[in-house]
């Protein structure tokens, strides 16, 4: 479904998480137990290039007994979750920056397609003291440089820490009830600088087709804040939420209803106040996010040499 | 109905017809990069471009390769061929979006893969594609390629194949598993050799129950393998005389399936140059090749066999006098080429070289897979020849590799589609709005004892 959109859509970000009846999953939740660890990566850089740079990449990682017997392996649990996910996200970091940007030449003169100077193994192995089974992965990448450079990554605020601040780009701040959200935007901002986009969470219910949001409103099964009411007042709370945050997550309580039914809830109302910068056309997911595009780690190191890939 | 009698005969009964399918390769010597109209082998727009061509000329299928670990050439990867393809299923979910009825077909090893999640995977791009979705099944096991992956080089070279079973068999119980179009859905047990599968399968079935399935592999292992399992066979023998052989031999062995004669088509690979006459379509040709095989491509192909770099050597000279490093040429420009007696080959090819005045790049040139699956000639005599494939039975179509992306598909949608439908060998619409509907397959019927077995094994 999401490169499905891809095809169709121009201006939002794609995500890529976990349980999505998607052919694209890839997060730790799912692939501790999978041995493909090097395809997921492409998968998410490949995502990029068919929704021309608007992929990103959700990392969670939790207990999934049931996820783990379908592919028979046994659950990871506690501290090892939050080693997975690091060390996930630094193969994909590494296998995305494998290929510099420039790679692909196409020089006829000496008929080469790619610069093999530009070309990087990732040589990623698990570090010392991994909680579960350790592992290598080779590189380069199968597929050339995202056309983001690397993919945004966003994490739940709970996993930084067990997952370096460093390794993210954004994290993702939820509370139990809308009043607490602002605060709780202004405590993981001050815990993960300057350099980590914050990003709320919010639950939203409208007034839609007659109905009133608080009919509807037990579609949700609690957890994490949740707006209720009209489309407008929606528009006020996210201005507010706004001078803290720098973007908001909003789940909708129904695709169709909350999606389609007053357009893109509040966004109008919002761009009208100034809180919601106009439509990026054309954007890339990283330029929504006001990240910069990064260049490769590899880009001044030495080429691999003969024979390293034997 | 006669189709029903057909599925059923133990008699090959021939259609009359072929179908195209395009095999967008991504990786390979096939594809000319140094041409003015090349186009980016990555864009979206590339894929999207040459798949609504196939559509408009009706082709059954469009095909994506896979890649697990870039080529290498001499220790280091491979510079001179076009390389870095995207990701198939994203792709195939993303052209799905801009197709209608063209079925997409996902290579997928079975070695890397767990079924579970592949076929989660597979059930959603045939979901979300309408029942458009296929599953072309490869093998692979070298630790070569492992060296990518969490797992490494587990399987046995010899296993690879018992393996594969095992997975397609689990794959199919997992897309059988709904006991209705609105479930409940069964829960899959495995317990196998390489791996368990416990799962509770979350997606019911496509509109064309569930993904085609393709198969790639030629060893006799292989065909068995895909007697027993597949749809299609992309087969490696495009010409006439091979093709009838492939087709008698195949019969033979779905029969032994006891699949009938009629139960696995066969589409091979297959590459086409025309014009609007037979001199500007040999001239055409030349072109390609001189692009396909550039002086270096040449001498890289026999640094591959011979171990050692040959770059002193002229490509227009003779094969060099000095004799292959290695024994066994390596895996790492592919599985087709792993294993061959270097010096003895050495040896041969000089001698041949010699006898028929050949350069090196001439050489190369006859030497490359792609010989024998081209179809050269105009439009007419092409669709002459075609035709006759249709009309004994020898293939049920072709799968075509563009050398020319995107643009590559435009003179057979153009020219050499209209010859094919004027012969009445070639479709003039879609038959349906589902692959295997396309395709003219059965679809799989589930006996109460299957649907049993699937939930207790």
């Amino acid at each position: 479904m999401r490169p499905l959109r891809a095809g169709q859509t121009r201006s939002s970000g794609l995500l890529s998480r976990d349980r999505c009846p998607e052919p694209l999953r890839w997060c730790p939740r799912w692939t501790p137990y999978i041995r493909s660890r090097s395809t997921s990566p492409p998968r998410l850089a490949s995502l990029d290039y068919v929704s021309g740079g608007r992929a990103g990449w959700i990392v969670t990682a939790a207990e999934a007994p049931e996820a783990a017997a379908a592919v028979g392996r046994s659950s990871v649990t506690g501290a090892a979750l939050g080693q997975e996910a690091a060390a996930s996200v630094e193969v994909s970091r590494r296998l995305w920056d494998s290929w510099e940007d420039d790679a692909v030449i196409r020089d006829v003169g000496t008929g080469r397609y790619i610069d093999v100077d530009k070309l990087h193994y990732a040589d990623f192995e698990t570090p010392a003291g991994f909680a579960g089974p350790g592992y290598s992965v080779k590189g380069p990448s199968i597929i050339p440089r995202p056309l983001q450079g690397q993919l945004p990554v966003l994490a739940a605020a709970s996993l930084i820490g067990e997952v370096p601040v460093e390794a993210v780009d954004a994290v993702l701040v939820s509370a139990p009830t809308p009043e607490l959200l602002a605060a709780e935007v202004r405590d993981v901002r001050a815990r993960v600088g300057a350099g980590v986009a914050v990003v709320a969470g919010l639950d939203v219910v409208l007034d839609a087709r007659g109905q009133a949001a608080a009919a509807r409103g037990a579609l949700f099964d609690g957890g994490r804040a949740a707006f209720t009411g009209s489309a407008d007042g929606l528009a006020d709370f996210l201005a507010d939420l706004l001078k803290e945050a720098d973007g908001v997550r909003l789940h909708p309580a129904s695709l169709f209803v909350e999606i389609e039914e007053p357009g893109p809830p509040g966004a109008a109302g919002l761009r009208r106040r100034g809180a919601l910068r106009p439509v990026l056309q054309d954007g890339t997911f990283r330029d929504l996010l006001g990240l910069e595009r990064p260049a490769s780690r590899y880009a001044s190191a030495p080429a691999v040499p003969a024979g390293a890939g034997k | 109905m006669t189709q029903h009698n057909r599925a059923k005969s133990d008699v090959f009964q021939p259609t009359g017809q072929i179908q195209f399918g395009i095999f967008f390769q991504g990786v390979n010597s096939g594809t000319i990069w140094k041409a003015a109209e090349s186009g980016s082998q990555t864009d979206f727009e590339s894929f999207r471009r040459i798949a609504q061509t196939a559509e408009r000329g009706l082709f059954a299928a469009f095909f994506l390769g896979e890649g697990l670990r870039l080529r290498e050439h001499l220790g280091r990867p491979h510079a001179l061929d076009v390389v870095g393809r995207p990701d198939a299923q994203t792709m195939l979910a993303a052209l799905a979006s801009v197709t209608k009825n063209i079925g997409l077909v996902a290579t997928q090893n079975t070695t890397y893969n767990d079924p579970a999640d592949l076929a989660h995977r597979l059930a959603s791009l045939d979901l979300i594609s309408g029942g458009r979705a296929a599953w072309n099944i490869v093998t692979t096991d070298n630790a070569w390629t492992g060296a990518n992956f969490r797992r490494g080089g587990y399987l046995d070279h010899a296993d690879r194949y018992k393996h594969a079973e095992a997975f397609v068999e689990t794959a199919k119980r997992i897309w059988d598993s709904w006991e209705t179009p609105d479930g409940p859905a069964r829960r899959v047990l495995h317990q196998g050799q390489h791996y368990t599968v416990d799962v509770t399968p979350r997606l019911p079935r496509s509109d064309q129950y569930r993904p085609v399935l393709f198969q790639a592999g030629d060893s006799p292992e292989g065909r068995n393998f895909a007697a027993r399992q597949a749809d299609v066979i992309f087969s490696a023998h495009p010409k006439f005389d091979d093709a009838v052989e492939f087709r008698k031999d195949l019969v033979e062995r779905s029969r032994a399936a006891g699949r009938g004669a009629n139960a696995v088509q066969i589409m091979p690979a297959s590459e086409f140059i025309l014009a609007a006459t037979a001199e500007e379509a040999a001239e055409k040709k030349e072109w390609v090749r001189s692009l396909q095989i550039g002086p270096q491509q040449a001498v890289a192909y026999l640094e591959q066999f011979w171990g050692r770099e040959l770059s002193s050597y002229d490509p227009d000279g003779p094969l060099p006098e000095i004799d292959p490093v290695v024994e066994e040429t390596s895996e790492t420009r592919g599985s087709g080429f792993h294993g061959a007696k270097a010096r003895q080959l050495a040896d041969q090819w000089r001698a041949e070289a010699k006898d028929k005045g050949l350069s090196i790049r001439q050489f190369v040139t006859s030497k490359t897979a792609r010989i024998d699956s081209t179809f050269t000639g105009s439009y007419a005599a092409v669709a002459d020849q075609a035709a006759e494939y249709a009309r004994v039975g020898a293939v049920d179509g072709f799968n075509i590799s563009p050398w020319l992306v995107p643009s590559g598909l435009d003179d057979i949608v153009n020219h050499l589609v209209p010859e094919l439908q004027e012969r009445g060998v070639y479709p003039t619409e879609y038959r349906g709005r589902t692959l295997r509907e396309h395709l003219g397959l059965e679809t799989p019927v589930r006996s109460a004892d299957e649907a049993a077995a699937a939930v207790r094994a």
